[in-house]
Parts: structure tokens; C-alpha cells; sequence
């Protein structure tokens, strides 16, 4: 109810802004106002479900921004120096030509990429759900297409298991002349693709990894609607530290990059806080017994155990964890809210403590009516990567509609994105195009998982100036 | 009663006997479906695993040896004449004036390429068997410098340049070529050179080099062949063009014109795509010749005539004047004399479709060949007087060099090098092999796809029907024996049957080979040894740490996290050492549209580096071809777990079979 | 809601601006009697674009070939200047294994040009192409971003490792994260040093190795954080390598975080940034070394230095050129220039004592030196 609540009071602000604006040309090359002759600005069509204007605030150029994802200072790398430079305080413009290109001759669709993951792998099942979340918000988009307006067509790939496979699917959808694309789950996949787009000059929304450290290199032809894991990790870091006062704290990890990257995040985060980890340990994923490890850590005496891999190897891990009469509590991040975990480690879940991205159990009408408008196309409830796929699939098909098809205006209408409000709540994109948006805590409760009551929050008054694509 | 004792006796002995030979071949048939993983197979024979040494291959025995005339150059004052013999290790010195071998010289490493500087003094001499390439002081024929070049170099070329001296040599193995400073005798660049870069000339007194590369490039399934010529400045070491011999393989001769400014190539103008019952109509294949122009324009022109062909050529010479050149057909032993004034004359006023289809018009010829000069079994390397009067030819199974007058055209004698081996079954069988007479109107021989027993790179279409695209991979012949059964389909159990009456039916389009004749081809291919794929100097070498990780991912019967490889899907259970095959038919998910059935006969890989494409059909361009682009569901063995770094190990180790 | 500045009013701020910015910078202390600019200065850019036969608003790279060529890649193919200065395309209709070139480098042994682009690297030698992907040899993956060739050896920086592919033995090496000191096996770049290769790598550095002795050596971010620059002057910039480039015993290493430059002999770290030192901007799309200077591609203009003097070539908001130069000690000389670059937004660029050519988003554009290297040879105050 306070979302909605923060939903109306935003969308009157950057309206009362929209209408009162003169929306002056800015004065730099990245900040032009050069819509392409016949782009219409969307506006929201009373029955339709097209997202309103209002729930799109766009940052005022060289804004500046919370360093360090907004997260608490004591937080931050070297808090207590002041550095030669910060990065990501304002936002990489992109300066080159492009946004007074004409489209291309004899458009017959405007084309949307995805790149799916790999089909073996676990982020099969999750690709599939994100697809679901794409699917609908271009059905929805086409929909209502008016006549002699060109119609969305997906572009989809599946993802290459090996050898920097999404690299070449980034340059093969270039050679597809898609205007932007979508993807990809595996943090890997998306680095490589994102290096791809700078050079394509395609523009990239990334609806489902959660490495912190995809959107730090400064390339602005990405944003990543879904909370990271500097997000997570420092969240859980003062819950296990600050809240629940543990002290010895130890890592247990997949052997795979996604982890090692998110592993190290937390260790710095648990030092940061004064609690430095006792022990790091790595598994193979998909390992069935770990003997050596769960004898080690047990060894070390911890009082917290923080996971970091697939939900179905930490089910298990929890469970010979419990049997071998460790009594540590049990944390980890959003992946544990899989079916997966809860199914292999049994009771031993219980008191598992997460945290995930957004309440799927809140109440405000975004969040219901999308669920059921998916429910009735796919037959089942959305869940967290469905519904961040639909609100990347949204920003995307806005920035469209608002630039034309053209590759660098749309840029601008997705990057230069500082709010907007979708179906998983309000989402706030820091300096380097990531969503900070606070992550909430899930508990396992006797089989259940339960939600702490999430931190409200919705752009400041004065958040935005214009209420359009710059 | 003793009738009855012995019939009880005979019965039981009958009884045991079955148990002991049923049961036996029920384990041994057990035995051979566990140990192949492959549950449906019947009872081969043992053979097909336990292949023994390859030191007992008739390849790996002493064989006889012959006086066979290679390379050859003659002295700056056209008195001597040197000529290399590779079978030797041995270069002779012949006297021209009275034809007598004046010396012999021991060059160890198979001397085939010869050149000598602009005073005569040194002989540089091409070691095709170890690498290198040796100099000698003409005036001992000593041995005073080697040094390694790319592998297997067939010629060398002198050049002066503006950077000082310089030796060309065509490292065919190793398709580059290698740019030498001669004092001191130094490797200073070696360039990529097209496909088995086979000879080289000198234009324009050393501004540049062309390099005649023997086989096609292969690019693509249904894409026509090229060979490429190569041109370089052998000064810089800088490629300065590729031309192109479209639709051309075997291009192993070239000469530069004097006074024309022009190159030719020998070629065979090959036909690969259209199916292999057109021979009966001269479409498969042709012998010509490619003017290479300093403009870079490349005109063929046939040297077949409408009736009769004159196959494999192979060395080419232009008289000094420019006014004449002479090409050897080493399936045909014969010269062909060829006017070049008149096709000068004919390049000038020709138009590019004249120029584009003269190759294809076998009533040509007759406007510039001016004689056709029969010579000894299979002359191949051409040498003229520096005053252009006389012709040297080498006539390889022979063992001799034919000497012709060439303003008669008339022989002038031979300089006799051996005995020509006709004792020897295996020179005979080599005979057999390079003679174009045993197909229809001497079109091509065994050697016009197979130079050296090798592959030429190319797929043919042997569609029986003359309508179809049934593709199918040249195999090499090197290293083959013990191989049987041979075809891709496996269905021929000897060579003899390979190559006998269905053969000729089906492809030479003629009466079949007689059979002693068959026998001693058959005896020469067997005596083919494995193409060396890597340089001499890594010979018996231990592996490199990449060929070691590549031959464990061969032998590997586990994938990295335990899991069983399934037999029938590890590489050595078909592709069993020390043949590198099992020698049975196996399905590994390649079955074509056009092809009746999906499993082909399991080919050797001894050599596999050099004999690209891969696949029955050729379709995999390179070895990584076979696993990144056709593989399907692990079929062609479980490849999914490799990372780049492994299939690039893997290639790596099957590059030294 | 800011105000937008009149033009006026904002080139005499972005004046002050540059004034106060030098005198604040880190650069040394100015050596007494300095001489003359040790930086050729360009009086004159010459512009080609798509009325020159480029086929495409954006060049990614440029290279001068030792036979005098110029040599282009573009999103749209190959491009070679012909004698009459029009530019001649090739594309994959032509042997090019795809149309998006990004970098160019010739093999100094053979004068084959070795070419990077998305699908795979090609060779041209002897007007022949030739395409090498990740399905039909060894390179690690099909989108190349930067190649080069040293001891006959060529060194293609891909996104999944750098492949080395030996021009004798034919054989591909993948150097990525399961063999060296790489965290990820994305490469960016790669420079050949005396005796090393350097290897540019996303989140990783800079990569020495040492072929001969199979060593790795890796310069890494010391404080080890994409969000600040701890300090200056203490090793790579930041992880985020997105170029390096090598000569006379100066390595630079470019980012989207500023530019760092590693002097191997003394083994010292420089760094900069935009607006604390004259750097034009952080995003370092490229840097071409040549002897001691760095010529450094950013998205405002070209920054050229030898560490301590600056020229930086710019375009103002009217499109004319401006030149700024930085010397220590000395307050910046801003000038205005008769011609300007067509685009700020630099790809990369090829210079030697002579001349230097710039491949912008806008088209290529050549770079005529000032016969004196002295600034005072140029055209005009503004």
C-alpha cells in the first residue's frame, strides 16, 4: 500500500515536472534532445498496460550519485581515506555521434535480442522464466501497437555453453540489426557480451545477474534492473555481524566464478564490520559429498556458515552439515530461495536466513495484476526472474517508444534511467547503471519461507528533473 | 562294442569340440563387443585390435633403392650438369658433352631441389627427408654448410636481390616457404605459402619469386579448388600477391618466361564437383597450362588434345629467347613443345571470355603445341642449357636423363644413372601407378590425385547414377597398408580389389589394370610410408606438454569429474594404435543426405595433419572442424567437456601421427 | 534543473576550468630552461568519410602499413587508401571473416596484415584473405578485439583468452584464466614489449608474459577497487584494461577508468584522470605508443604526452578544433585551430614522427604536423 502510496506521489512529481519542464536542451552531446521525427512519446492508455510515463524518471545530466551503491560507509573500500578519485559519482556519458542517424531503411519490425542460457546448466530453468517475463511484456507491447506502427519482434538465441559463446551471440545479433537486447543470466556470459556492445553500440539490459561487478567498467551501454550482490552481501554482512552478533562466520562456495566473485565481496564486507571470515572453502558444483570441507569448517568452530552456489548442492551441504553436528546458522543469498535448497537439506533449513530481491508475497496492484496477467499466459505464478525480465523487457520497449529506432537514443532512454517503478517495486540505478534498490530478508520457518517486512523505499521529491529520455 | 566305444568317443569329441569352439566364440564374440563398445558387432577377426608392430608393415622394411632423377641445374657454362637423387642420398655431376656421370656426391636427406649461385660455385641442394638444405663447393661437391628449413623442401631457387643473395625454398610439408641468406647460410623469414608450395622461379632477375603450390585449397565442400601461385619479394620476405589457378590441383611446375615478363604453371585442370562418370567425356579432368601475367592476370590453356590426353604434367622450361616452353607429362612420358610466340600473339587479341574458356576447348592445342617428344617412364624435372640447345629430362623411373636437341626436337642420348629397377616390384608397381594409359584416353593416372601417394585435398563426386552429389573424401595411400578393408564404405577387402575391374568400370572408364600389373601396384601402395607430418628435427622427440594433454584426452576413458566415456565413444577404441583404426564401420552421426548409410569405414589417422579435409565427404575443413561445427550429441567421441585449450591439445597431438 | 550556458560564456569557463586544472595538477615540477615542445603538433587535420569511400561513420582503427598503405577497419568492412586518395572496401564477400574490423596490425617479417574482427581473425597476404575462427583452428573465441605480431608469432586478444598462433609451426596456444595469472580470460589488448608480450585484460590488469621461459607477470589496480583511485602513481590505473600499448620501454596501459604508463626501466607507475590532470577524459578507447609518447583515444579528443608535456586536440561545441598544451610549470596554451577532427569521439589512432592519423566515430582524419614542433607554429588564438 505505501508502494502504491510512493508510486502516485512519484509519478505527480516527474508528471508536475514533465508538464512544467521546458525540458531546455542540455549542452553536452550525450544530453541532446534528438528525437527522431516520428517517435511518440508514450503515454499511458487508460485499459492498457503500458507503463506510464510517470513511473520512467530519468537522471538530470551530470547528477551525481550515493558512492559505493548507496551502501552504509562503514561499508566502503578504505572508508577512512579519502581517495584520489571516485568513480561511478556520476554517470559515463557516451559522447559519440549517433543519435541523429537515420533508421534503417526498410524496417519491417523493431527488433529486440535475447540471449537465453546455455540449455545444460542450471540457469536453464531460470532462462526459461525469464523468458516467460520477456514474452509478455512484448506481447503486451504489440498489443498495442497502433496502426502503421512497426511491431516488437524477439530475437532469440540460445546460449553457447563454451568458449565465450555469448560473445559471439552479441556480434551475431549486431549482424541482426537488433535495437537493444536482453540477457543474460550467467555472469560470465554477460560480461563478455557486454564487451561486445560497446563496440556495436547496442545497448544491453540485463534483467538477471547479479555480479556487482558487471556494471563497473564504465561501459554506458548497459543497466541491470536486478539488485547485486554488493546489495545482498552487504545487507546480510550487517545482519550476520550487527544483527544477529556472529563472530565466526565461515564461507563455503561453489569452484566457479559467480561465487568466487560474490565470496569475496562478503569476506570484505564481514572484515569491514570487524568480523573477518574464519574460513573460505570451495566445492565443485554438483559434488554429492564434502567431507573434507564440512569436516574443516566444523573444525573451525563457526558460529554462521555463509553459502554461496546452486540451491540444490547447498540443500544437500546444509543437510551433512546438520548430521555432522554443526550447529552454525546458515545464510545465503536470494538462491536459496529455490525449491531446490528446501527439497534437498530437509530440516535442516530451518532458520536458513537470505535475502532476496522482492517480496512476491506484497500486495500493491503492479505486482497482482502482472501476476495474474502472467498466470493467465503461461499458467503459472511469475517469479523473481520472470518478473525482473518483464520490468528490463519494459524499460526497453519505453525507451523505444520514446526514441525511435534508433540504437543510440535508446541508449539514452535506458541508461539514463535513475527510478522507475515496475512490477517487483521501485527501482533506483546508481552510477554505474545497477539497481540499488534494498534487498529484503527471508527466513525458512518450519518448511516456510518467511518475508522480513522490506524497507520502503521511492525517489526523494526532487528526484529527476525531466521525465523523459535526455 | 567298439563300434560303439568309437561312436561315443567321436560324439563326445564332437560335443567338446562344439562347447569348446561355440562357447569360445560366444566369450570371443563377447569379448569383441565389450572391449569395442559396440553391442551389435559380429565376430571379426582379432586383427581388427591386435594389430602388431608397425615394424612389420611392408612400408617399415628395407626396400631397394634407385637412381632416380630429381631436380636438376646446369653449370653457368652449360658444360655440367647436376642432378639431385633423392632415393640415393646422392647428387651426381654429369659431364653434357659426352653424357658420362662424372661424380657422385653423398647428400644425406633425400636431395631433391637444386640451385646454384650465379658463378657456379656453389650448389645449394634441397634435403627433402630431414629439412634442410646443404651446400656444396661444385669444385669437390663437398659439403660445407646445412641448415633447417620448413619441412619436406622440394626446391630452392637463387636469386640476387637488392638486399643481397638470396636461396627461396618450398617447404611443402610444412606449406611456407623459407627465405635463406646464403653466406652465411641463415634462415632470415619464412612466409605462409598456399598448399604443399612445391617449386619456385626466379622473375626479373630476383625482384621476385613465384612459388607453384602443389595442391588446391580447399575451401569449402562445393566450392571449385584453387591452387594458388605465390609471389614474393625475396628481398623483403613480403608476399606480394596469390594468384589464383582456378578449378587447378597438381600445379608442381613453374617457369618464368624471359622476355614475356610471364610465368607458367603446369596444372591439371580437376573437376572435382561433377560426377566422376563424366570421365568417359574428358570433364573430370584435363592437363594445362597457367600464363601468369605481370599484370596478375592468369590465363589456362589446355595442353590435352580432343582425343588423347597427356597427363600429370609436371616440369616446365621457356627457352631464353621466350619463344618456346617445354613441358613434361610424367603419366604420358611424353614432351610437349609449346609455342609460345603464337599464344602471345593470342593472349593480345583474346578476350577475357577467350581467355576464360580457352582451357576448356580441346581442339585448342593444336594452334601452339608444336611437337610432342616421347621420352622414358615418367619424366618429371626439366633442365635447359643456359643457350637453350639443349633439354635435359629426367625420366624418374627410369633412372636416366634424356637429352634433347631442341632445335631438332630430336634425342641426342641419355645420361644413364641406374639400371631402372626393373626387379624391383615395387618400382614397377610405381610404374604402374603413374601410368595414364590404363584409363580412358590416358586422361589421368593413380598419381594425378594421389602426388606422392598422398591426398590432393579434394572431395570427388562418385555418384554412380552421374546425377547425384555423393562426395566422397580423397583418402591418403600412405601408410595404408594393414588398413584393409579400403573405401569408405569398407568394402573392399585387398587393393587389388579396389583397384580392379569395378574400379576401372567406374572411374578409369577403360579396361581394367591386368592383373600382375594390379599385383605390383598394389605392392607399391603398400610400400607407401606414413606422410611425415612433423619436422624432422621432432622426429622421436618426446611430445611437447600440449601433444602430451591432447594424446591423455585421446586415451581418456573418463570425462574430468569420473564420469565413464562409453568405448565406442573413445577416440582409441576406433581409431586404435599403432594403425590409429579398428578397422570396422562405425556411425558417428555424419550420414549425409545423399549418402545410403551412416557408417563409414574408421580411417586411419597416421598423417591425419596433412591430409585435410576431414570427414568421408570432406566437409570438415580442419581437424577442429570435426568437433566445433560437425559434431553431434558426442557421437564422433564425447567432446562437450573440452574446453578451447583441449581441442586445441587435441589437434595438436594428432598433428604428430 | 540546470541551465544550459551560452557558448561564450562556456568556452571561457571551460577556459578557466582548464587553467585551474593544470595549475592543480599532478604534474611535476617544470624543469628550468624546458625547450621546445618535445610533441609534434598537428596544424592541420585532413578528413575523409563516406564521400571518400568509407563505408561507415565509425572507424575503429587505422594502421599505415610499411609500404605507405593506409589501412582501415570500419562496422562495415576493410578499407584501403587507394593512390587517388578515394578508399577501397573489402568484405566478407571478399574473404573478410565479418564486416566489423577492430584492429589492424602487419606482420613486419611478411607484410601480411593480420585482422581483428567479430567473427574471427583474418589475414591478408597477397591479396588473399584468409579467415581463422573459433570453429576452424585455435583461436580461443571469435570476437577479436586486438591483435598484433611479434617474432613470428601473431597474438590475438579475444573474449574468452588470447590465442598465439605460431607462423612456423601453425600451432594456437590459448593463454586464459586455466593457464596464467588472468582471474577472467576476457582480453582486450595486446602489445609486444622487448623480449614480452603485454596482455590487456578486462578485470585483470595488465598481463607480461615472457614467451621464451613461459613466465606471467600481472600489474594489477593496488587498491584492487573499480570505484576510487586510492592514489596516483602506484601501478595500473585500474583492472579495467581496455588497451595497452608498448614502445622504447614505455607501456600504456588505457582504460575506461583514465590512463596509466609503466616505464619498464625504472619501474615506475604514472596514472591520470580527467579533470585532475590534462587527460581529456577516462574513457581510453585506445593508446598507439610511439618512442616515448603516448597517443591516447578518449571520447572528448585525442590526449598526446610523454608523461609530463600535453597536447590535446579537441572539438568545440561549433565543431572548430581546439589544441590545448600543458607544459610543467607553464599555464595552458589554448588555441584555436583552421580545421578540426570530424568527430571527438576517438577510436584509435597511427603516428609516427611525420604525421598521425585518427580514426574517429565521424570518419578518419589525418593529422598534418607543424613543420617546427614548437606550438607557437600554430594557426591562430581563439
Amino acid at each position: 500500500m505505501r508502494n502504491t502510496l510512493f508510486a502516485i506521489i512519484a509519478a505527480s512529481i516527474a508528471a508536475s515536472a514533465a508538464l512544467g519542464a521546458d525540458a531546455p536542451p542540455v549542452s553536452s552531446a550525450e544530453g541532446r534532445d534528438n528525437r527522431v521525427p516520428g517517435a511518440l512519446p508514450a503515454a499511458q492508455v487508460p485499459g492498457t498496460t503500458a507503463p506510464a510515463a510517470s513511473r520512467f524518471i530519468y537522471a538530470t545530466p551530470e547528477e551525481e550519485y550515493p558512492p559505493y551503491g548507496g551502501l552504509p560507509k562503514e561499508l566502503w573500500p578504505f572508508a577512512n581515506t579519502e581517495p584520489y578519485y571516485r568513480y561511478f559519482v556520476t554517470r559515463m556519458p557516451f559522447r559519440g555521434p549517433g543519435r541523429d542517424y537515420p533508421p534503417e531503411a526498410n524496417l519491417k519490425s523493431l527488433r529486440i535480442g535475447l540471449v537465453d542460457a546455455p540449455k545444460v546448466g542450471a540457469n536453464w530453468e531460470r532462462s526459461v522464466r525469464t523468458r516467460e517475463g520477456i514474452v509478455l511484456a512484448m506481447e503486451e507491447a504489440n498489443l498495442e501497437r497502433g496502426p502503421g506502427e512497426l511491431p516488437f519482434d524477439l530475437i532469440e538465441h540460445e546460449g553457447i555453453a563454451q568458449w565465450g559463446g555469448a560473445a559471439n551471440l552479441a556480434a551475431q545479433l549486431a549482424d541482426e540489426k537488433v535495437l537493444a537486447y536482453l540477457g543474460t543470466i550467467d555472469g560470465t556470459d554477460a560480461h563478455v557480451a557486454l564487451r561486445v556492445t560497446l563496440k556495436t553500440e547496442i545497448v544491453m539490459v540485463n534483467t538477471s545477474d547479479p555480479d556487482q561487478t558487471l556494471t563497473e567498467t564504465q561501459i554506458p551501454w548497459l543497466i541491470r534492473v536486478l539488485p547485486d550482490h554488493r546489495q545482498e552481501e552487504g545487507r546480510l554482512a550487517e545482519l550476520m555481524v550487527r544483527t544477529c552478533g556472529c563472530k565466526r562466520i565461515a564461507v563455503l562456495r561453489a569452484g566457479n566464478r559467480f561465487a568466487r566473485v560474490g565470496a569475496h565481496q562478503f569476506e570484505d564486507f564481514a572484515r569491514r564490520l570487524g568480523c573477518p571470515v574464519v574460513q573460505e572453502l570451495l566445492f565443485s558444483p554438483g559434488a554429492t559429498d564434502i567431507p573434507y570441507q564440512i569436516a574443516a569448517i566444523k573444525e573451525s568452530q563457526p558460529d554462521a556458515i555463509f553459502f554461496l552456489g546452486e540451491p540444490n548442492d547447498i540443500g544437500r551441504f546444509a543437510k551433512q552439515f546438520r548430521q555432522a553436528g554443526v550447529k552454525a546458522r546458515f545464510f545465503g543469498t536470494d538462491l536459496l530461495m529455490e525449491d531446490g535448497f528446501l527439497q534437498n537439506a530437509g530440516d535442516a533449513a530451518e532458520g536458513t536466513t537470505f535475502t532476496f530481491y522482492s517480496d512476491p508475497t506484497r500486495q500493491d496492484p503492479l505486482w497482482t495484476e502482472f501476476s495474474a496477467r502472467f498466470k493467465k499466459r503461461w499458467g503459472h505464478e511469475p517469479d523473481t526472474y520472470a518478473a525482473y525480465a518483464y520490468d528490463g523487457a519494459e524499460i526497453l520497449l519505453h525507451a523505444i517508444r520514446i526514441s525511435g529506432p534508433n540504437r543510440w537514443r535508446i541508449r539514452d532512454g535506458v541508461y539514463n534511467l535513475d527510478y522507475y517503478q515496475g512490477v517487483t517495486g521501485w527501482m533506483r540505478f546508481d552510477g554505474t547503471g545497477s539497481n540499488t534498490a534494498p534487498v529484503c530478508i527471508v527466513r525458512y520457518e518450519k518448511g516456510r519461507r518467511v518475508f522480513e517486512p522490506q524497507v520502503e523505499f521511492a525517489p526523494p521529491s526532487n528526484a529527476g528533473t525531466l521525465t523523459r529520455s535526455p | 562294442m567298439n563300434l560303439k566305444r568309437s561312436l561315443f568317443a567321436v560324439t563326445t569329441a564332437a560335443l567338446a569340440f562344439s562347447v569348446v569352439v561355440l562357447g569360445g566364440g560366444y566369450g570371443l564374440r563377447a569379448h569383441q563387443r565389450i572391449r569395442s563398445g559396440r553391442p551389435d558387432l559380429g565376430l571379426v577377426s582379432c586383427t581388427h585390435c591386435h594389430q602388431g608392430s608397425l615394424n612389420k608393415m611392408p612400408w617399415a622394411k628395407a626396400r631397394p633403392h634407385h637412381d632416380s632423377p630429381g631436380g636438376m641445374v646446369l653449370s653457368p657454362d652449360g658444360k655440367r650438369l647436376f642432378i639431385a637423387l633423392d632415393d640415393k642420398d646422392e647428387v651426381a655431376e654429369a659431364d653434357v658433352a659426352t653424357l658420362a656421370v662424372l661424380r657422385r656426391a653423398k647428400v644425406p636427406g633425400g636431395p631433391f631441389g637444386l640451385a646454384l649461385d650465379a658463378q657456379g660455385e656453389r650448389l645449394f641442394v634441397a634435403c627433402q627427408h630431414v629439412d634442410q638444405v646443404a651446400v656444396l663447393d661444385t669444385s669437390d661437391l663437398a659439403e660445407k654448410a646445412r641448415v633447417s628449413v620448413g619441412v619436406r623442401p622440394t626446391d630452392i631457387a637463387f636469386c640476387p636481390t637488392r638486399g643481397g643473395e638470396r636461396l627461396v625454398v618450398t617447404n611443402s610439408g610444412s606449406d611456407d616457404i623459407s627465405i635463406l641468406s646464403p653466406s652465411p647460410l641463415a634462415e632470415v623469414a619464412r612466409v605462409a605459402g598456399g598448399r604443399e608450395p612445391y617449386a619456385a622461379t626466379v622473375v626479373d632477375g630476383g625482384r621476385c619469386v613465384y612459388v607453384a603450390n602443389r595442391m588446391a585449397v580447399h575451401d569449402g565442400q562445393l566450392a571449385p579448388p584453387a591452387s594458388e601461385v605465390t609471389v614474393l619479394d625475396p628481398a623483403s620476405g613480403h608476399i606480394v600477391n596469390r594468384l589464383a589457378l582456378d578449378s587447378a590441383h597438381m600445379a608442381e611446375g613453374i617457369a618464368a618466361v624471359p622476355k614475356k615478363g610471364w610465368v607458367l604453371n603446369t596444372m591439371i585442370r580437376v573437376r572435382n564437383l561433377v560426377p566422376i562418370t563424366q570421365v568417359k567425356d574428358g570433364w573430370v579432368m584435363a592437363s594445362g597450362l597457367a600464363i601468369s601475367q605481370a599484370d596478375g592476370a592468369v590465363t589456362q590453356v589446355p595442353l590435352d588434345e580432343a582425343n588423347a590426353s597427356f597427363s600429370d604434367p609436371s616440369g616446365v622450361v621457356a627457352s631464353p629467347d621466350g619463344r618456346r616452353a617445354f613441358v613434361a607429362s610424367g603419366g604420358s612420358d611424353v614432351v610437349t613443345v609449346v609455342d609460345l610466340d603464337w599464344l602471345n600473339s593470342w593472349l593480345s587479341r583474346a578476350s577475357p571470355a577467350d581467355r576464360g574458356d580457352a582451357i576448356m576447348d580441346m581442339a585448342f592445342s593444336y594452334h601452339y603445341v608444336l611437337a610432342r617428344i616421347p621420352t622414358g617412364c615418367n619424366p618429371k624435372h626439366l633442365a635447359l642449357s643456359p643457350d637453350g640447345s639443349r633439354l635435359f629430362v629426367a625420366e624418374r623411373l627410369d633412372d636416366s636423363v634424356l637429352v634433347v636437341d631442341t632445335a631438332s626436337l630430336k634425342p641426342l642420348g641419355r645420361i644413364v644413372l641406374g639400371d631402372g629397377g626393373r626387379n624391383d616390384p615395387i618400382r614397377q608397381g610405381e610404374r604402374v601407378f603413374t601410368r595414364a594409359r590404363y584409363t580412358f584416353q590416358g586422361g589421368f593416372d593413380c598419381r594425378s590425385c594421389h602426388a606422392d601417394g598422398h591426398v590432393d585435398g579434394l572431395s570427388y563426386d562418385f555418384d554412380g547414377s552421374g546425377v547425384g552429389d555423393n562426395l566422397l573424401d580423397n583418402r591418403s595411400l600412405c601408410g595404408v597398408a594393414g588398413t584393409e578393408p579400403f573405401k569408405w564404405n569398407g568394402r573392399n577387402p585387398t587393393l587389388q580389389f579396389q583397384d580392379g575391374p569395378r574400379f576401372a568400370r567406374v572411374l578409369m572408364r577403360t579396361d581394367p589394370i591386368p592383373d600382375p600389373q594390379l599385383d605390383e601396384l598394389a605392392t607399391f601402395i603398400l610400400h607407401l610410408p606414413p606422410t611425415r607430418t612433423i619436422p624432422w628435427d621432432q622426429v622421436g622427440k618426446p611430445l611437447t606438454p600440449a601433444q602430451q594433454r591432447g594424446r591423455d584426452l585421446f586415451f581418456a576413458t573418463k570425462r574430468p569429474n569420473g564420469t565413464p566415456i562409453p568405448r565406442s565413444r573413445q577416440c582409441q577404441v576406433c581409431h586404435r594404435p599403432p594403425l590409429y583404426t579398428n578397422r570396422l564401420i562405425a556411425s558417428v552421426g555424419t550420414q549425409g543426405r545423399r549418402d545410403p548409410k551412416e557408417g563409414f569405414d574408421t580411417p586411419h589417422l597416421i598423417g591425419v595433419g596433412a591430409s585435410a579435409p576431414y570427414l568421408h565427404d570432406g566437409r570438415a575443413r580442419t581437424l577442429e572442424e570435426i568437433w566445433t561445427v560437425y559434431q553431434i550429441d558426442d557421437l564422433h567421441g564425447v567432446s562437450s567437456y573440452w574446453t578451447k585449450l583441449q581441442l586445441n591439445d587435441m589437434v595438436e597431438y594428432l598433428r604428430t601421427l | 534543473m540546470k541551465n544550459r550556458l551560452s557558448p561564450p560564456f562556456a568556452i571561457v569557463i571551460g577556459l578557466a576550468s582548464a587553467l585551474s586544472h593544470a595549475q592543480g595538477m599532478n604534474a611535476p615540477a617544470p624543469a628550468p630552461g624546458a625547450g621546445p615542445l618535445p610533441i609534434p603538433v598537428v596544424s592541420r587535420f585532413e578528413n575523409f568519410g563516406e564521400k571518400d569511400g568509407i563505408p561507415s561513420h565509425k572507424v575503429h582503427c587505422v594502421l599505415k602499413a610499411s609500404d605507405g598503405r593506409i589501412w582501415i577497419g570500419t562496422p562495415n568492412g576493410l578499407c584501403v587508401r587507394q593512390d587517388n586518395g578515394t578508399f577501397r572496401r573489402y568484405g566478407t564477400e571478399d574473404g573478410l571473416s565479418h564486416l566489423t574490423v577492430l584492429s589492424i596490425a602487419e606482420d613486419p617479417a611478411t607484410g601480411d596484415l593480420w585482422i581483428a574482427t567479430l567473427q574471427g581473425l583474418t589475414r591478408l597476404s597477397g591479396g588473399r584473405f584468409t579467415a581463422f575462427t573459433q570453429t576452424n583452428s585455435g583461436l580461443p573465441n571469435n570476437v577479436v578485439y586486438g591483435v598484433a605480431v611479434a617474432e613470428g608469432t601473431v597474438w590475438a586478444a579475444t573474449a574468452a583468452g588470447t590465442g598465439a598462433y605460431d607462423l612456423r609451426t601453425r600451432a594456437w596456444k590459448p593463454y586464459d584464466q586455466t593457464n596464467t595469472v588472468m582471474n577472467e580470460p576476457w582480453c582486450y589488448a595486446v602489445a609486444p614489449g622487448k623480449g614480452v608480450i603485454y596482455l590487456g585484460v578486462w578485470a585483470g590488469g595488465v598481463v607480461e608474459h615472457d614467451p621464451h621461459t613461459g613466465t606471467f607477470k600481472a600489474y594489477r589496480d593496488p587498491d584492487g577497487e573499480f570505484h576510487i583511485a586510492l592514489a596516483t602513481d602506484s601501478g595500473p590505473i585500474v583492472d579495467v584494461t581496455s588497451w595497452v600499448a608498448y614502445d622504447q620501454g614505455i607501456l600504456w596501459q588505457g582504460s575506461y577508468f583514465g590512463l596509466a604508463r609503466y616505464n619498464t626501466g625504472s619501474a615506475t607507475w604514472r596514472t591520470w584522470v580527467q579533470d585532475k590532470t590534462p587527460l581529456l577524459s577516462n574513457f581510453v578507447n585506445t593508446v598507439f605508443a610511439h618512442g616515448r609518447l603516448g597517443w591516447v583515444s578518449t571520447d572528448r579528443g585525442v590526449s598526446v604526452t610523454d608523461g609530463d608535456n600535453w597536447v590535446n586536440y579537441l572539438v568545440d561545441k561549433e565543431g572548430r578544433g581546439v589544441v590545448r598544451i600543458y607544459r610543467p610549470g607553464k599555464p595552458p596554451e589554448t588555441r584555436m585551430m583552421t580545421t578540426a577532427l570530424p568527430d571527438g569521439f576517438i577510436m584509435a589512432v597511427w603516428a609516427d614522427d611525420h604525421e598521425a592519423w585518427f580514426a574517429t566515430s565521424n570518419g578518419l582524419s589525418h593529422g598534418v604536423f607543424t613543420v617546427s614542433s614548437d606550438s607557437s607554429a600554430l594557426t591562430s588564438n581563439p
